[in-house]
């Protein structure tokens, strides 16, 4: 039987230019897990936003049980029996687990007062009926990932419960806890519940979905059964275009003009030994890798699987929780940050408005930033010298028209080509790049690639962090996949985009 | 009376006034947000008490200034909701108009633009020390903190203080609370005004006289938390005692005494921000 039925649904977002959602239509059974897959921003989490009520569509309807619906929040979602648990944490932390699962419903005696008593013992009576033992009377800052996500369940189950939306539920999880998430999950479906679950890792969805629908820009791509394809085709639907273990597909001839020169050097940046607790499923567990001078070395990651930790490690923003990470044999912490940064280390942040650019600025003033301390008072306050070193950095990438003009008011790939300029045009022994090419059209990426390979040949060190495959494919001379925080080598040769594939979402190799 | 007797009775009379103000600053506190604009909404109370008590008796004053301060409060938060507004100019906007506001309106209704005394709005002795106005100031006090520790309201201004999302998930909007909260701080705020106004039976301009900064800076000497305002409440009022009795037994002068429960809770203030400082460093070390 239908529960949920989406038709058409829309969503644009005015504050980031996107079309989140450009026609989707979904339906879910009662009775089945269907998963919805995709890379990142490919629209998964807007669907599952609308789905759940937290946002309206621009346009589309929504039909529960044959009937036209319309959620202005979640409440009326889950009045019609949809719950919902969100990829990363939204309790209280403050509240206990009981608190946070009745809150908006709360029972009530004395007139006024919150029956807590009552709320905890509904809790119980919850939990005990799904199998789980969280205290309820814990304070959610005190229980572990797995608990958390154990009260988030049932938070959505308190309610309704005939429709649950999961948004990456694993993220968060080891292995133990997915195994029992996965048979709660099948057992809420042998119930007669339908499922929607929301993920990127082929492994989990091969083995858990019943029917899978595959988003990409926004527009539903393709919707099957799960039973028609194996787990290698999955891994190749949700990372683009991939095939699995096909002959014919090796490296393309257009990486050969990239690749090549001098043979690696020395370790120039060295990662030992590191791991890094962090918020959601961005934890590092001993992370080892070495970037030799005259390299690039990739590291490629799906969201939510530490690579933005990994970037923040190497970058020197954080200091790990354990191990090291050294620039030239010098660990990263005792250089002084001007010298780093001014001769040693460049740096390509993936967040270029806040951690890469002053937006208030001008274009000129972001292009000198890294080297203010070259000119004497008169020469910066004369500005000729730095108007001139702007120019030249900025026109080697290929930004115009950029005098008197503030950095806020230049498109998005134009301000990741202010970036470049700057750490690029020093010639940095290191190179940290993340997600490089993000935004920028096809000329622009191409130019970028081409200087960090020829910095690569003229003996830096290139670190590159992206969520692309093809990125890694064009340039890398050795690349990893990131999964769950843990790196895997990936090696060359046949069927690379293949390997990747199967790396990134964890199907196994 | 003993000593000890009259210095007790004689911080009740302080914290009277005091201690609603300081749980309204908590309430919304709870909520995440800083209310800058107690001493002006403890302002309007005062002046409303005496205006509104001036034409239809005590009681009926003493329930204006509640609501009026409630209505301002409130009005204020919805304004930087709407407008978009930062909350902490929109209070600091509170604090100016409401003297400034006071003392036309007191041109209008008392004649006066100074002290104006009304007869029969001084609020008569319900225990040595207390007078019936700060027993009702106390309970407005004991009612919020009864609303804020033990009611869903209480709780969902918590998870609104903690995390936006969990109330997105509870499917309660968020500003629904915050204005509530608001109105509640405004309530307090009444109380506080229209305990001053009733110890002495007039409108005195300014007579809040810094009790909506003491109040805040009780709220965060207490740790945002319910039990430490409340004890930092009741440390002041005993200072405060203590330095009023002592000008009749110590020779400095009154000036400097009076002064030194202010500078004590300077002191505290700074002594414990270091200590959460560096509770908190070590928290953040691994």
């Amino acid at each position: 039987m239908n529960i949920v039925r989406l038709s058409s649904i829309r969503k644009y977002y005015r504050s980031s230019a996107a079309q989140a959602l450009d026609g989707v239509d979904l339906e879910l059974d009662s009775g089945e897990i269907h998963a919805v897959v995709g890379e990142n921003g490919a629209g998964k989490s807007t669907l599952a936003r609308i789905l759940c009520g937290f946002e309206r569509p621009d346009s589309g309807s929504l039909y529960v049980k044959g009937e036209r619906a319309d959620f202005s929040s979640h409440r009326d979602a889950e009045r019609a029996g949809i719950g919902f648990v969100p990829q990363y944490s939204m309790l209280a932390p403050g509240l206990t687990a009981a608190e946070n699962v009745a809150l908006g419903h709360e029972p009530r005696r004395l007139g006024p007062f919150t029956d807590r008593r009552r709320a905890s013992y509904e809790f119980s009576l919850l939990a005990d009926r799904y199998g789980f033992a969280v205290d309820p009377d814990a304070v959610v800052a005190s229980l572990s990932a797995a608990e958390r996500r154990e009260v988030e369940i049932l938070r959505a189950l308190a309610r309704g419960g005939s429709a649950l939306v999961l948004d990456e539920p694993t993220s968060i999880l080891g292995e133990k806890e997915t195994a029992s998430l996965f048979a709660l999950v099948r057992r809420l479906r042998d119930s007669g519940a339908g499922i929607v679950y929301i993920s990127h890792r082929a492994g989990e969805i091969a083995d858990l979905a019943d029917r899978v629908t595959v988003l990409r820009s926004g527009a539903v791509e393709r919707a099957f059964a799960a039973a028609d394809v194996d787990e290698c085709e999955l891994a190749g639907l949700i990372v683009s275009g991939a095939a699995c273990a096909d002959p014919d597909r090796t490296e393309g001839g257009r990486t050969a003009g990239l690749r090549g020169g001098a043979a690696p050097g020395e370790p120039a940046l060295v990662i030992r030994g590191v791991s890094q607790r962090a918020r959601g499923s961005g934890s590092l567990l001993r992370v080892d890798l070495t970037v030799r001078s005259g390299e690039i070395v990739s590291v490629i990651a799906l969201g939510g699987n530490g690579l933005e930790t990994l970037e923040d490690v190497a970058a020197g923003i954080v200091s790990p929780d354990e191990g090291d990470v050294l620039v030239k044999g010098r660990p990263l912490a005792r250089w002084p940050g001007r010298e780093l940064r001014s001769r040693v280390m460049a740096y390509l942040p993936t967040d270029r408005e806040n951690r890469g650019l002053s937006p208030k600025a001008s274009v000129a003033m972001n292009a000198v930033a890294g080297r203010l301390f070259d000119y004497s008072f008169s020469e910066f306050a004369a500005g000729a010298r730095p108007l001139a070193d702007a120019a030249g950095m900025l026109g080697g990438f290929g930004v115009a028209n950029w005098k008197g003009r503030r950095v806020d008011t230049l498109s998005g790939g134009n301000r990741q080509r202010v970036v470049a300029s700057r750490e690029l045009s020093g010639g940095a022994e290191v190179v940290v790049a993340a997600n490089p090419a993000q935004g920028l059209d096809r000329g622009a990426r191409s130019r970028l690639f081409s200087r960090l390979a020829a910095m690569r040949d003229s003996g830096s060190a290139v670190l590159l962090l992206s969520s692309d495959p093809d990125d890694a494919a064009e340039l890398a001379d050795r690349s990893f996949a990131l999964y769950r925080g843990r790196l895997i080598p990936v090696e060359r040769g046949e069927s690379f985009e293949a390997a990747f594939s199967k790396a990134l979402t964890g199907a196994r190799q | 009376m003993s000593a000890v007797g009259s210095l007790v009775a004689g911080s009740l009379a302080f914290m009277a006034p005091l201690a609603p103000a300081a749980i309204g600053g908590l309430a919304t506190e709870y909520v995440g947000a800083l209310n800058i604009a107690l001493e002006g909404l403890i302002l309007v109370g005062a002046f409303s008490y005496a205006a509104a008590g001036s034409i239809a008796g005590p009681i009926v004053g003493f329930a204006a200034a509640l609501l009026s301060s409630a209505i301002v409060a409130a009005g204020a938060d919805l304004f930087s909701r709407k407008a978009k507004a930062d909350p902490f100019v929109v209070g600091l906007g509170v604090n100016m108009l409401a003297p400034a506001a006071a003392s036309i309106l007191s041109q209008a209704v008392f004649d006066t633009k100074g002290v104006a005394v009304v007869a029969g709005l001084q609020s008569a002795m319900a225990l040595p020390g207390l007078r019936y106005s700060d027993v009702a100031s106390f309970a407005v006090a004991a009612a919020i903190i009864a609303a804020i520790a033990a009611t869903p309201f209480g709780t969902r201004s918590r998870a609104a203080g903690m995390s936006r999302d969990s109330l997105a998930m509870a499917g309660v909007d968020y500003g629904r609370v915050r204005g509530a909260a608001y109105f509640v701080s405004g309530l307090a705020c009444g109380a506080t005004g229209a305990a001053l106004a009733a110890s002495v039976g007039a409108w005195v301009p300014n007579m809040s006289a810094g009790r909506g900064w003491i109040a805040l800076v009780a709220v965060y000497l207490g740790g945002k938390r319910l039990g430490g305002t409340v004890a930092a409440v009741a440390m002041f009022s005993l200072l405060l005692s203590a330095a009023a009795a002592a000008q009749a037994v110590v020779e400095l002068p009154a000036e400097l005494l009076l002064s030194i429960p202010y500078f004590t809770a300077a002191l505290v203030v700074i002594v414990g921000a270091r200590g959460s400082a560096r509770r908190s460093a070590r928290r953040r070390a691994p």
